[in-house]
């Protein structure tokens, strides 16, 4: 034991302080009927008798407040309770005259190591307090619904177990109220109250004979009082093999396959048959486009072939002078012979006529050689005049001696020696004319009036035209 | 019979963990001990 003034431990037996002096008798006469209501107190808890476990550990303590054991005990059965702040206002106090090898500690520790639930635990004392003002005024409902949240917030919240059940029955929700108290009753087994209403419970049940359990029963109500309570019947029944169920099943297959079949396949069907159209009208359309640029493009080459063959036509009509080397030396014959004749002052019209044969075998255009063909038309120049000349004179003497196709052999050889006059086209037109040739005589004559309109000879050859029409 | 009324007036607030505090240094503590040593101090005096 300590002594309570100077709180030194002091021996069992002695009765007096060895260090204060103080007489102890009391305090060891007070520390005994303390230990006494604590060891009450602790039987009563462990049987849940919770209210007497109160009352037994409220009164060793009145005997010695520092009997730290049962201020522990009271601090759980508070606890229990649902009185946290009183379970905790004991703990501390307890923690406050023991500071050490103290069970506060750890029941303390326990709370502040569940923040959270200290916090709901928190939150059903607010609401509590809340819904018993509502209750106070008379908001039952309000209450209820406050009551019901903070039993699920703290279910071993005895007064709140009370409250609800109070109102309950004050609405004659009997069933209910007595659900709360024997929630309640289970927790604190001899709490007055609790014990008190299931009583009221009953009486009111049974309509007033009295059937509430004893004290010293397990607590727990008749479950089948007299008076049953009215009840709404259960409407729970047992499921029965529903064979309508599978016939409906099939009946829901059966129709959306049919829906599937009759509905479904014709439009995916006629959708593709109109995308298979539609396909089939663009190809049609593209072989139509490719069908037409080929037909254009036939004809190009028709075309094309056609202009191949006339220029093929062209070209082989083109006359490709063959280059003869023999008319070398006829043009070298006629060139020496006119030399030779001029060199030598012999150049006469009638050996003229000579080198004018040469040059007639002469074909200019078959003359590869430039130079060959300019010495040809120089010589040509140079006797051509003459050579025209005595082959009229000859061409004439011969006509008048009726000698008519050397007439026309002499008078043709003066005309294409170039540049005939209008006495040679007059006898050349009246040689042919006598040799009955009319057509190449129209021709002279025709010519001399178109090259000579002022010809002397103009009239005769108009004459002679008029006869041979 | 229960008066409702006067059953719901015994019901007190709950305190609030706020309040444990205020309720902690509040708590009596005086136990028969001390009411002892009052009385005789008081007989001394």
């Amino acid at each position: 034991m300590n002594c309570p003034k100077c709180g030194n431990v002091v021996a069992v037996r002695r009765n007096r302080c060895e260090f204060c002096g103080k007489d102890l008798t009391i305090a060891r006469k007070a520390d005994l009927i303390s230990n006494t209501y604590y060891n009450r107190g602790l039987e009563k808890a462990k049987v849940r008798d919770l209210t007497g476990a109160v009352l037994m550990l409220k009164k060793s303590l009145e005997m010695n407040k520092r009997n730290t054991n049962a201020r522990n005990l009271l601090g759980l059965v508070f606890f229990e309770m649902g009185e946290t702040v009183a379970a905790l206002s004991e703990w501390v106090i307890s923690k406050h005259f023991q500071a050490k090898d103290n069970d506060a500690d750890v029941y303390i520790g326990a709370v502040q190591a569940n923040p959270t639930k200290l916090d709901s635990m928190n939150q059903a004392i607010k609401k509590y307090n809340i819904a018993l003002d509502s209750a106070k005024q008379g908001s039952d409902d309000l209450a209820i619904l406050q009551l019901k949240k903070v039993i699920n917030l703290n279910p071993h919240f005895i007064r709140a177990l009370q409250l609800l059940a109070l109102i309950y029955m004050k609405n004659n929700e009997f069933e209910r109220a007595r659900r709360c108290l024997v929630k309640a009753n289970k927790i604190d087994l001899a709490n007055t109250t609790t014990l008190r209403y299931l009583n009221e419970l009953n009486q009111l049940v049974s309509g007033g004979e009295n059937t509430s359990a004893p004290y010293w029963s397990d607590g727990e109500v008749n479950p089948e009082p007299l008076g049953r309570p009215i009840s709404p019947i259960s409407s729970y029944k047992e499921d029965k093999p529903n064979v309508w169920l599978f016939i409906n099943l099939i009946l829901g297959v059966i129709i959306g396959v049919s829906v599937l079949f009759f509905l479904i396949v014709p439009t995916v069907k006629k959708n593709a048959q109109n995308e298979y159209m539609q396909k089939q009208r663009d190809f049609d359309s593209e072989l139509l486009v490719y069908r037409t640029k080929l037909t254009s493009s036939e004809r190009e080459v028709e075309d094309l072939k056609a202009k191949l063959a006339q220029k093929q036509k062209e070209l082989d009509s083109i006359e490709i002078p063959e280059y003869d080397k023999n008319m070398y030396d006829s043009v070298l014959s006629a060139v020496y012979r006119y030399i030779e004749l001029e060199s030598s002052n012999s150049l006469t019209p009638e050996n003229s006529l000579e080198v004018a044969d040469l040059l007639t075998k002469v074909d200019p255009a078959k003359l590869e050689n430039q130079d060959a063909v300019k010495l040809y038309e120089m010589v040509k120049q140079e006797i051509a005049p003459i050579a025209s000349k005595e082959a009229y004179q000859q061409g004439r003497a011969a006509f008048d001696k009726k000698e008519y196709e050397n007439a026309l052999t002499l008078l043709t050889q003066a005309y294409s020696l170039g540049d005939p006059d209008d006495s040679t086209l007059y006898y050349l037109g009246k040689t042919h004319q006598e040799l009955e040739q009319y057509e190449e005589a129209k021709t002279y004559y025709n010519q001399l009036l178109t090259d000579y309109p002022n010809s002397s000879l103009v009239q005769y050859a108009k004459q002679r035209l008029r006869d041979l029409e | 019979m229960i008066n409702f009324d006067e059953e719901i007036a015994k019901f007190q607030p709950s305190l609030e963990v706020d309040q444990a505090e205020e309720a902690i240094f509040n708590n009596d503590l005086t136990d028969i001990t001390d009411m002892i040593e009052s009385i005789l101090n008081e007989k001394k005096g």
